[in-house]
């Protein structure tokens, strides 16, 4: 009982920085915040097993901008932003949070109710992310697990540039199965609604998420998404893997001048993490195939493009408590997709050079500099940022 | 053959000299266990399944979910634990099983830095398994020994 009203509170909580995409941001009201930090540890630690984690991360970036760029987005900020990441266990049922508070907003990332149907199969509904591509699933928004600073762009947040839907509200399923030697494999489904592109106040293209309370209400609808995830582990209890996805989403547009209908975007791809003490490497390459209407000269015409995209990173552990990595991303097959060109700060192409120092238990600092091709007329412009992440306990 | 009185003690002598030397090395090698409570019934467990277990991963026996405990009491027990079971550092090993539950929840095995709560909780868990050395888990009766995970000198 007490659980439910927890997540009712969460719910409505939630919706405080839903919108955060639409054409007013909300700033976030830190009373909620700390009554619902208060409520749910107070309740959940009573009467069930819990984990709790808090992140939190301030990053400092400055780029180098031609004047093309320069009213478009800033030369220099810096972005605070705070985690709280929570798991509760109650005999067969699991409830996982996950929030992120950032300058201008708040928002629920992960809401998942989960009912394990045994040890190795779980059955989620909530708001969780899309198992499409590598990135996502690997570090999720936690900056203190990612070594480098940025995503590549074709995994951005939605409310960051990104035009794939990176979170989904609906059913999940996932699991895992065990082979007799050392090797596991794990799979997932989801079946739910994905986000809507919709026009924000300074006129770029955003992904919307669905309402955490109710993702099948808004003024256009948001549209089905479905998605497969397969991987091999070579050791179940490892870290390094191989594996393909497969997702199918359909896109409002409603919004969008220039495109007449729905985008249905359909992809496929692989990915693999390998790793040993001292190096890890991963990557994924992925086609995406978009279906729309457009109007071209005052005509609408049905239109289809096949994008291609991969990323690469690898990191290299010169002390136990220093890291240095490199990252190439790029994407090709844009330049005549209307829908990918609405988002005008989406990320073509970059190369990444940074280095990561935990210097103390659970704190580590980032520097980073990149030279990154936004879609954005090509213009190309490197950026130089520096970061710090702590995570409790 | 006969052997002279000053023979026989050099040859008694070398015979003792031989058993010290070897009990000085046997004595220094030591034996880390895996125990459950005395309650539990029998259990199989070899060191890829107790690798998996304490990395996260359900490990279910006797239609039972085994529960893992971290034996913190002692840090060259715990140390001796990750690197010759777990084949991890400590940092490495902490990060991984945090990086495990904020993807995909769950929790972390509980940690006791308490040698004594370490025996309460396996007496009254009979799914808890831990480790401790071999000469530890003799002394209480309360415990009984699964396993072997390791033997071998400690530099």
């Amino acid at each position: 009982m007490f659980l439910f009203m927890n997540l009712a509170f969460l719910t409505r909580f939630a919706e405080t920085g839903e919108q955060r995409n639409s054409s007013r941001r909300k700033r976030p009201r830190f009373p909620p915040i700390i009554l619902f930090l208060a409520s749910s540890l107070i309740t959940f630690s009573a009467f069930a097993q819990t984990e709790w984690l808090i992140f939190g991360d301030i990053s400092a970036t400055k780029r180098d901008l031609p004047p093309k760029l320069a009213g478009e987005m800033k030369d220099q900020e810096i972005n605070p932003s705070f985690t709280l990441f929570g798991n509760v266990d109650k005999q067969r049922y699991r409830l996982l949070f996950e929030g992120v508070i950032e300058d201008e907003a708040v928002d629920i990332e992960r809401l998942q109710l989960g009912w394990k149907l045994n040890q190795m199969n779980t059955l989620w509904f909530g708001r969780f992310h899309n198992p499409v591509d590598y990135w996502t699933s690997k570090y999720q928004h936690g900056l203190f697990f990612q070594t480098s600073q940025s995503r590549p762009g074709i995994v951005e947040f939605e409310d960051e540039g990104g035009m794939m839907p990176i979170h989904l509200s609906g059913f999940l399923f996932e699991g895992l199965y065990l082979t007799n030697g050392m090797a596991g494999i794990s799979y997932t489904l989801t079946l739910a609604v994905g986000p809507r592109a919709t026009t924000n106040r300074d006129g770029y293209t955003v992904l919307e998420s669905p309402s955490v309370i109710s993702p099948l209400e808004a003024t256009y609808p948001h549209k089905p998404a479905i998605s497969a995830r397969l991987t091999y582990l070579p050791d179940a209890a490892g870290e390094q893997e191989i594996g393909l996805f497969i997702g199918r989403n359909n896109i409002s547009t409603s919004d969008l001048s220039v495109v007449r209908s729905d985008v249905v975007q359909t992809s496929a791809g692989l990915f693999g993490n390998w790793e040993n003490e001292r190096y890890t490497v991963f990557g994924a390459a992925m086609f995406i195939r978009q279906e729309m209407d457009m109007r071209i000269n005052g005509n609408d015409q049905e239109q289809a493009h096949l994008i291609r995209s991969q990323y690469i990173q690898g990191e290299y552990s010169f002390l136990h408590s220093l890291s240095g990595y490199l990252r190439f991303e790029d994407t090709q097959g844009i330049d005549d997709d209307a829908y990918i060109k609405s988002f005008s700060m989406f990320v073509k192409r970059r190369y990444v050079l940074g280095f990561r120092h935990e210097f103390s238990h659970h704190q580590a600092v980032k520097f980073e500099v990149s030279r990154a091709e936004h879609l954005h007329n090509s213009i190309d412009f490197s950026s130089i940022s520096l970061q710090w992440n702590m995570m409790f306990p | 053959m006969s052997i002279s009185r000053r023979g026989k003690i050099a040859l008694l002598t070398l015979i003792i000299f031989s058993l010290l030397v070897s009990g000085a090395v046997f004595a220094d090698i030591r034996r880390l266990v895996l125990v459950t409570g005395e309650a539990t019934p029998a259990l199989e467990l070899n060191n890829k399944e107790v690798r998996w277990l304490f990395m996260g991963l359900p490990v279910v026996k006797n239609d039972k979910n085994i529960k893992p405990l971290l034996n913190a009491s002692n840090a060259l027990v715990y140390e001796v634990f990750l690197q010759k079971v777990i084949y991890m550092s400590g940092q490495n090993y902490e990060r991984r099983l945090l990086a495990k539950v904020f993807r995909r929840g769950g929790r972390r095995p509980v940690t006791y830095q308490n040698l004594n709560r370490l025996l309460q909780a396996l007496q009254t868990n009979p799914n808890a398994v831990s480790f401790m050395w071999q000469e530890i888990a003799e002394k209480h009766t309360n415990i009984k020994i699964v396993s072997t995970l390791w033997s071998g000198n400690i530099d």
